[in-house]
Order: C-alpha cells, then sequence, then structure tokens
C-alpha cells in the first residue's frame, strides 16, 4: 500500500513537473535559467583568475 | 550558440565577484589526503589479515578496530575533508557570496581534525566504539560531529539564503539539501540505535547507513559532478530540468531505501517491501540523472584532456554501476544469494573510493589548479587516475565475483569453512589491488603538491545555449509561482525526512514493540555482569564485522541455523548486533553450541583449534595460555554461550503458547522451524546416524583430515595437535583405539556432547564416510581379544565397578549414565576397543575433565589387567556390532 503511494507519488510529481515545465509560459526559461548564471558566475570568476585579481580571501580581499 | 551578451545569463543581476578562502581549500584538501592515506592503511592492514590471519598481531591493533578506523577514515576523514574543501571552493562561487566567516573555517577544520577524526581514531583503536555500521566513532566524538554540522551549516547556508532561491543551481540544491538532511539524519543513526534496542534499532541503523550514502556523500559528489563538468567543458550542463527531476527524486528515494540493508530479516515485510519499491525507483532517477551527466560532457571524449574532468567522468560511470548494483541487491532473490557475501563489500567500495572518490578528486583537482601560487604536476596526476581505474575496478571485479561464490556455496550448504578457503584467492587478489589503489593515491597526493609548476590553463568559457532557444521572460506567474514552489519544495525536502523515519524508523519499531510485547516470555532472563562485559568486548573489537546475529527468513539460512530470528531476541541488545556481513558463520544461537574450552582456545588461536579459520586472535585475554584466561576471555565466552538462550529456554512450550496467540506469517514461519538451533556443530544426544556411502572420490579423506580434524587430534590421530593441551578430556590418540564404523559415524554426525569433539554435520556425507576411513586407519589396536583365563575375574571386577555408567553389556547406557557429574556419555566397550595399554593407563589415571576417576587406589594390579582383558573382550558383542562394521 505504501509502497504504491510513493511509486505513485513519484511518477505523479514528475509527470506534473514535466508537463509544466514544457506547457506552462516561461517555466521553461527559468527552470533552465540557473545554469547560465552559474555559467556567467565561473566566466567571470576565471577572468579575475587569469587577469591576475585576486580573488583568494587570504590576499586581503575578503569583504 | 549564445554569447556572453545572452539576455539569459545576464538576467541575474546579483552575481558578485566571488571570494574564494583559498587557505581553506588547500589545509582541508591536505587533510582529506592525509586522512586518506591513513584509513587506506588501516584498510589495507586489515585486507592482508584475511590472507595472513596472524600478520603483525602482536603489534597492530586487533582486526575490528582497525576496521571501524577503515570505515569512518574514508568517511569522514577523506570525503568530509574533501568535500569542505570543494565547498569552500565552490559556494562563494555558486552563491556570489563569501562563506560566512574565515575564523568560522579556521575553527571548523580545527573541530574536523582534530575533534573527530583524530580523537576518534583514537578512541576506537583504544576499544571506545559503538558497534554500528557507517557510525563507529563512540558517541562522544558523534556529539562533536553535530556540532561540527551545525558549524558547516552556518557556515556555508546563508551565503545561498542571502541571494535567494530563485536561480540557484543544481549544485547549490545539492549543498544545501546534503548539509541540512546530514544534520537530521547523522543524530538519527549514531545516537538512536544506542537506544532503541535490535531490531527496532537496526531499522533506524540501516536508515543512517543507507543516508550516510544518499543523503551526505551522493549530494555532495552530485554537486561537485554538477560544477565541475560544465566548468571543465565550458558548456552549460545539458538539462537543469533533468537535474532538478534527478535532485527530487533522490532526496525523496534515498532516506526510503534504508530498509534494504535487512531484507528477509524480523524487521516487518511492510517497511521492506517499501524499501525494495524505493530502490529499484531510485535506480530509474539516477540513469535520470547519470544520462544528463553524460551528455554534458558531450564532445570531451572517452577519456577527457582536462584531468579533474576524467576523474568527474569516471565518477559518472561508477555511480551508474554502483545503483544498478544498489536496485539489483534490494530484489529479494539477489538479496538472498549476495547479501552478507563480498559482493556488498565489492558494492560499497565502489561507492565510496569509486564513485564518491573519484568526484572528489575531481572538486579538489579542479580547485587546486584554480588556486593563486599553487602548483601541481600534471603526470602524476595522469598516472594517479589510470592506477585508481586499474585498482578499483580489479577490486570491484573481485570481490563481486567472490560474493556470488561464497553466496552460491552458502545456499548449497556447504561447510561454511569452504566459503572461507573459496574466497582466499578473491582476498588476496583484494590485496593485490591495493598496490594500484595506494600508488594512485600517493601519486595524486604528489601531483597537487608537485613542483612542476604547471598551471591550470583556465578556460575561455565558451557559453552554448544548449538548445534553449527562448530568451528570459517577464512572466510574472512563472516567476511567483516558482518562488512559491521553492518554499514548498524546501518544505517538502525537511518533510522527506520525517516521512522516511516514520515510515522505515518509527512505525516498524512500533510494530517490533507489539510484536515483541505478545511474542515474547514473561520473564526473560537478564544477562549477567559477566555476560554484559563479554557483550562490550564482542562489540569493541567488531565481532559483528564477521558474525551476524540474525537468522533470516530464507531457506538456506533456516537449513543452516534453524528458526529465525524473532523480534524480541534482540530486546536486551543496545546496540543491536543483528550485522550486516559474514566472515564467520551467524552467532544468534550459538550458546550451548561449544564448550567453554573449545571457546577459550578459538579465541587464544583459532587456527590450532580451526585450520583454515581467518578469525583474528585474542591472546592478550590469556596469560600465556587458553588454560589460563583473564577476565575479558571469560566475559567474552559467557556471552557467547549466552546467545539464543532466552529462546531456547522458550522452546518448545513457550513458543507453543506464543504460536496460538499469533497468526503472523514470519512468526509462524519461525515457530514452524525444523529445528530451533541448526548449527551444524553442534552436539546432540547419542543416537542414529544416516548411512554416509561410499567415501567422497572429489576429497581425499587425509586432506579433509588436515582440514578439520588436525587441530585437535594431530596430523596422524595421535591426539597431539595443537589444541590439544588445552582441552579437557583431551582429544583422543586414535591410533590408541579401534572404533566400529557405526560407532564413528554416530560420533562424527552428533559429536560428543560435554566435549570439544563437535558434530560435523555441514560436512557432506561422502566426505564424513571419507573421515571414517581415515580413522579407523590411524588405528594401532591390536585387535586379539582378551585371554580366556583373565575374563571371570575381569567380568566380576567390572560388574562392581564398572557397570553402573558403562552398563551391564559394556554398551556405555549403566543406570548412573544420565546422571554424572560431567555429563559425557560412557564409552561403549562394544563399538570401541583400546589398547590394552591405554585401557590400563586410563583404569589407572583416570581421565581428566570426565567422571572417569582413577581406579589405581582402588583396584589390585590383577584385578585391573583382568578387567581390562574383559572390556576389550566385549568389542564386537553388542547389538549393533558386527565385524562387517570395524
Amino acid at each position: 500500500m505504501i509502497s504504491t503511494i510513493i511509486v505513485t507519488s513519484s511518477i505523479i510529481f514528475a509527470l506534473v513537473y514535466a508537463l509544466a515545465y514544457r506547457f506552462w509560459p516561461g517555466m521553461h526559461e527559468r527552470v533552465e535559467q540557473p545554469k547560465y548564471s552559474f555559467q556567467q558566475q565561473l566566466a567571470q570568476h576565471e577572468k579575475h583568475c587569469r587577469d591576475g585579481k585576486s580573488t583568494d580571501r587570504e590576499h586581503g580581499n575578503e569583504k | 550558440m549564445q554569447s556572453h551578451s545572452d539576455p539569459l545569463i545576464q538576467s541575474d543581476p546579483d552575481i558578485n565577484q566571488p571570494i574564494v578562502d583559498s587557505l581553506l581549500v588547500r589545509a582541508h584538501s591536505i587533510a582529506a589526503f592525509i586522512t586518506l592515506l591513513i584509513a587506506v592503511t588501516f584498510g589495507i592492514l586489515v585486507s592482508l589479515q584475511f590472507i595472513i590471519p596472524d600478520f603483525a598481531g602482536d603489534v597492530l591493533p586487533t582486526w575490528g578496530r582497525m576496521r571501524y578506523a577503515h570505515t569512518q577514515g574514508i568517511m569522514l576523514g577523506w570525503l568530509g575533508n574533501g568535500f569542505l574543501g570543494f565547498l569552500y571552493y565552490a559556494v562563494p562561487i555558486l552563491s556570489g557570496r563569501a562563506v560566512s566567516s574565515h575564523k568560522l573555517g579556521l575553527i571548523l577544520f580545527a573541530l574536523w581534525n582534530f575533534a573527530v577524526m583524530l580523537p576518534g581514531w583514537i578512541l576506537v583503536l583504544s576499544g571506545v566504539s559503538q558497534p554500528l555500521e557507517w557510525a563507529e566513532f563512540p558517541l562522544v566524538v558523534d556529539v562533536v560531529v553535530v556540532v561540527a554540522f551545525i558549524l558547516a551549516a552556518i557556515q556555508f547556508l546563508p551565503p545561498f539564503f542571502s541571494r535567494g532561491f530563485e536561480n540557484l543551481y543544481v549544485s547549490s540544491w545539492y549543498i544545501i539539501g546534503a548539509l541540512v538532511f546530514t544534520l537530521m539524519s547523522f543524530p538519527m543513526g549514531n545516537i538512536v540505535p544506542e537506544f532503541v534496542p535490535g531490531a527496532a534499532g537496526a531499522a533506524f541503523s540501516g536508515l543512517w547507513i543507507h543516508d550516510a550514502v544518499g543523503l551526505f556523500v551522493t549530494p555532495l559528489a552530485l554537486a561537485i559532478l554538477y560544477f565541475v563538468i560544465p566548468a571543465s567543458t565550458g558548456r552549460p550542463i545539458y538539462s537543469h530540468f533533468l537535474s532538478m527531476l534527478g535532485f527530487w527524486g533522490l532526496f525523496f528515494l534515498y532516506p526510503l531505501n534504508g530498509i534494504h540493508h535487512y531484507i528477509s530479516s524480523v524487521i516487518p515485510m511492510g517497511a521492506q517491501i517499501t524499501a525494495i519499491a524505493a530502490s529499484f525507483l531510485l535506480g530509474v532517477v539516477v540513469i535520470i540523472v547519470v544520462s544528463n551527466l553524460m551528455l554534458s560532457q558531450r564532445g570531451s571524449g572517452l577519456i577527457p584532456r582536462d584531468i579533474a574532468l576524467r576523474f568527474a567522468s569516471m565518477a559518472v560511470v561508477f555511480y551508474l554501476i554502483v545503483s544498478i548494483q544498489g536496485s539489483w541487491q534490494a530484489d529479494m532473490s539477489f538479496n538472498s544469494l549476495t547479501h552478507f557475501t563480498d559482493w556488498v563489500i565489492g558494492h560499497s567500495h565502489l561507492a565510496m573510493l569509486g564513485f564518491a572518490t573519484f568526484a572528489s578528486i575531481a572538486g579538489i583537482v579542479h580547485a587546486w589548479q584554480r588556486l593563486p601560487e599553487v602548483s601541481y604536476d600534471a603526470r602524476a596526476l595522469d598516472w594517479a587516475y589510470w592506477l585508481l581505474t586499474i585498482g578499483i575496478t580489479l577490486m570491484v571485479v573481485d570481490l563481486s565475483i567472490a560474493g556470488i561464490i561464497q553466496g552460491q556455496l552458502w545456499q548449497d550448504g556447504a561447510p561454511w569453512l569452504e566459503s572461507v578457503t573459496a574466497s582466499q584467492t578473491y582476498w588476496l587478489v583484494r590485496s593485490l589491488s591495493a598496490i594500484p589503489i595506494t600508488l594512485g593515491f600517493v601519486l595524486l597526493f604528489k601531483g597537487l603538491l608537485g613542483s612542476s609548476e604547471e598551471r591550470a590553463a583556465i578556460t575561455n568559457a565558451e557559453h552554448s545555449n544548449s538548445g534553449v532557444e527562448h530568451t528570459a521572460t517577464d512572466d510574472k506567474g512563472a516567476a511567483s509561482a516558482l518562488r512559491y514552489s521553492y518554499l514548498v519544495a524546501s518544505l517538502a525536502g525537511v518533510g522527506f525526512f520525517i516521512f522516511s523515519v516514520s515510515l522505515l524508523g518509527v512505525m516498524p519499531f512500533k510494530q517490533l514493540q507489539e510484536e515483541a510485547a505478545s511474542l515474547a516470555p514473561a520473564d526473560p532472563l537478564p544477562m549477567t555482569a559477566s555476560e554484559s562485559r563479554g557483550r562490550e568486548i564482542y562489540a569493541r573489537e567488531g565481532c559483528s564485522y564477521c558474525h551476524t546475529q540474525q537468522v533470516r527468513y530464507t531457506e538456506p539460512d533456516m537449513e543452516r541455523f534453524g528458526a529465525p530470528t524473532l523480534a524480541w531476541e534482540g530486546r536486551q541488545d543496545f546496540p543491536h548486533m543483528l550485522g550486516t556481513r559474514r566472515i564467520g558463520p551467524d552467532l544468534a544461537k550459538a550458546g550451548n553450541t561449544r564448550p567453554a574450552q573449545w571457546h577459550l582456545a578459538h579465541l587464544f588461536s583459532p587456527r590450532s583449534v580451526v585450520p583454515q579459520s581467518v578469525m583474528p586472535a585474542y591472546p592478550e585475554f590469556f596469560n600465556n595460555s587458553p588454560t589460563r584466561p583473564r577476565r575479558e576471555a571469560l566475559d567474552l565466552v559467557a556471552y557467547l554461550d549466552s546467545l539464543g538462550r532466552d529462546r531456547e529456554l522458550a522452546w518448545p512450550e513457550g513458543d507453543q503458547i506464543a504460536k496460538a496467540g499469533t497468526d503472523d506469517e514470519r512468526a509462524l514461519m519461525s515457530f514452524n522451524a525444523e529445528e530451533l538451533n541448526a548449527h551444524p556443530g553442534r552436539t546432540r544426544p547419542r543416537g542414529e546416524a544416516p548411512d554416509f556411502g561410499a567415501a567422497s572420490a572429489a576429497v581425499s579423506g587425509e586432506e579433509l583430515w588436515q582440514n578439520n580434524c588436525s587441530g585437535c587430534h594431530g596430523e596422524q590421530g595421535r591426539g597431539d595437535g595443537p589444541a590439544a593441551a588445552w582441552l579437557e578430556p583431551a582429544p583422543v590418540d586414535l591410533s590408541k583405539h579401534r572404533y566400529q564404523a557405526d560407532l564413528l559415524a554416530d560420533i562424527l554426525w552428533n559429536g560428543v556432547h560435554g566435549t570439544s569433539m563437535p558434530a560435523w554435520r555441514d560436512l557432506p556425507l561422502s566426505d564424513l564416510s571419507a573421515l571414517v576411513s581415515v580413522i579407523q586407519s590411524y588405528s594401532e589396536v591390536d585387535p586379539t581379544s582378551g585371554i580366556p583365563q583373565q575374563l571371570p575375574l575381569g567380568e566380576e571386577v567390572y560388574a562392581s565397578n564398572c557397570a553402573e555408567c558403562h552398563g551391564d553389556n559394556g554398551d556405555g547406557n549403566g543406570f548412573a549414565a544420565d546422571s554424572l557429574p560431567i555429563p559425557i556419555s560412557p564409552s561403549d566397550f562394544t563399538r570401541e576397543q583400546l589398547s590394552e595399554a591405554e585401557s590400563l593407563r586410563i583404569l589407572q589415571n583416570g581421565i581428566e575433565g570426565t567422571s572417569m576417576v582413577p581406579w589405581g587406589d582402588r583396584l589390585g594390579e590383577g584385578e585391573m589387567v583382568a578387567v581390562v582383558h574383559y572390556i576389550r573382550s566385549l568389542f564386537g558383542s553388542g547389538e549393533n556390532s558386527g565385524a562387517a562394521n570395524d
């Protein structure tokens, strides 16, 4: 009984999430947005490293 | 392609320049590798003692203590430090905020390494521990771990909270989830079983075993993979949608898996089925996660050039395999084959040394390459990758094969030692696999501290839109719904934990309590002080790592060990001793199975008693001899002898009463078992034995003798084996005895109660037949019967002095035979004949450790000679005797 609830609820959750992702206006972009933001954060960090600007708290850059 | 000017990327205005605390990244990374090398050393020593059981036994801590130190070292020392090091690098980048405090970081570092790892190791190595899998450090250290997790949460969570949950990348979700869930699950798994006994405690323990992997190790390892892969490829992950689907699937299902460590145990079947269903569903979720991670690496090749990405890539492969294994192991039939075997050891090594370790290395290497003023040796890292991949693959494949063989032998009912001897080659290969693994770790450490001055080629990340064609929208409906959903999801996360603990911890606990209350005998015997002390020794030496204390509800278990364990049988076990591995046999019903002397000799020098045993020796419990045991040895034996006693006392009357009051299918299965204690070595009253048939052709009788009997009876059967001097009565010198085959069959099948001679029911009948022939071949007894002139006097002396024990006919069934002070059956002279000299010696001196007293001061020399001739003349005269039998 409980295992049926677990399996069913998992499938329903996945279906609802997938349908919302596909059909809810703007949902697709919102859900995927963090991976691009992360990429930008990485790029900024590595740019600073490449430019020799310290992002290291050890070097007195702590806010 | 989407450029830096992509509105999607620029839509988050709240990205600050991240601040990385490189001192703490380096400190935790170095601590990780130091603790890793120490933990691996413990692992190697433990594995070597499988091949050479006495290896450095006099200088090293005991096997069990090193095993405790190994597992805790890997999980908390290596992975804990590795993850913390990575978090100091990743959290500022992920959140755009610095971690809470540098000083807090220093305190956390000191706490983790000098208040958790160092005292934890010192304590378990000196015998202060708790016998719980993945929770071996004692309670006092557990408290410090909880404090450390609280500090970690304070250190790493605020940067995410201050930024808000919207736009949170999947790695951040995993980090938040791991910190919050571990803070809840660690105390539950480490502390609750100390206060909840037996199987109910095991339910909580099982939850933690899985939570340790599923809510601490896996989320942080996946956080690393989701970080390192896009950072190294320079492209976003394939799908954030799939990653979040995986995240919620894992956090919902992982905690529900715990009970699959106790399938077919006494834990309620409802909880077991829930765990099985969750395990299979989890496999599906893992496939989604792995597919997403693999698709995110597309274009990087099978063996990526970037070393961090290469480790991450292999971690993904290991994750897929170990998760499929996990789901498969939850299948009841496969579980009954592989559970308790080395398959599971291979599985856990694949999880911790394969998946988690490779992920952790990927995180450390990736961060290290980007730290200021840090150099590394790329060639050493490259070598490390290959050595570790080869070593871990070899170990896991080897242990998986070993596990299948062990499980098959157990299911076939083969003698227990056969599974030990069949494992030797695999244990050797496992130890050999430690060579590339250790070299790999050393090279990795060297690579990071290397001086070749190679710096990471920091990629100029090329961002691709990976199929996302829409730009950011201002859809307020979706945005507000998402904000709301994050709140719901956060609450749901905590709800998952409470749900899983209620379902798989609290509910089984209540059911088991009810079952115990209705089925347990009314007045159980409490443990004596000596038994309680023995239990503590059993726990601290890690005996439960090799000996389970649960007879499962499976046919092979019932045939080998007897009635399955009922819920109430562990009611005095704080914490439980159910165990998850069997190198040696189950001990749930060890009581009253072997005499104390056998146990003492076995503890002092296992291989003297059981030549092929791999059990560690405990000479420190003795004053140089098993005949001079210290209190520890006596306490431990007292504890072993108490195992199964309550159930035995309840059998059969108490069990019948309990049986009448239950309709529980599994309880009835236990009550209806053919034998309460089916231990093959347990002695039974002398009686019938099956027809052994023809001798085994596959194994020589001589080999069987050396493997099973020589420890006590000596290589040539002269009663001079290594353990002979420690046993009372001493093992028989077979050169001075002559037995009829049916008596030997009886002795081999039933043992000799009251002596150290066990039954040998786990040997195939054909092997027993071969042993009968070997034993008879050792006899040097002159078969000539007594001198006729001596017989009348001998008969008279016998009737007046010997018949009350040995019987009027000499068949050992005298009227006093059943009430002797030492309950060892008198000899049956109709089927056993001693040499004349040996008979006289025994008559003169008696037999130590039996009720046979010396008769030298009571009978004259002539009387003794006469009675010896009379006794010898009885051979072959009994109802069951016959020349063909000889």
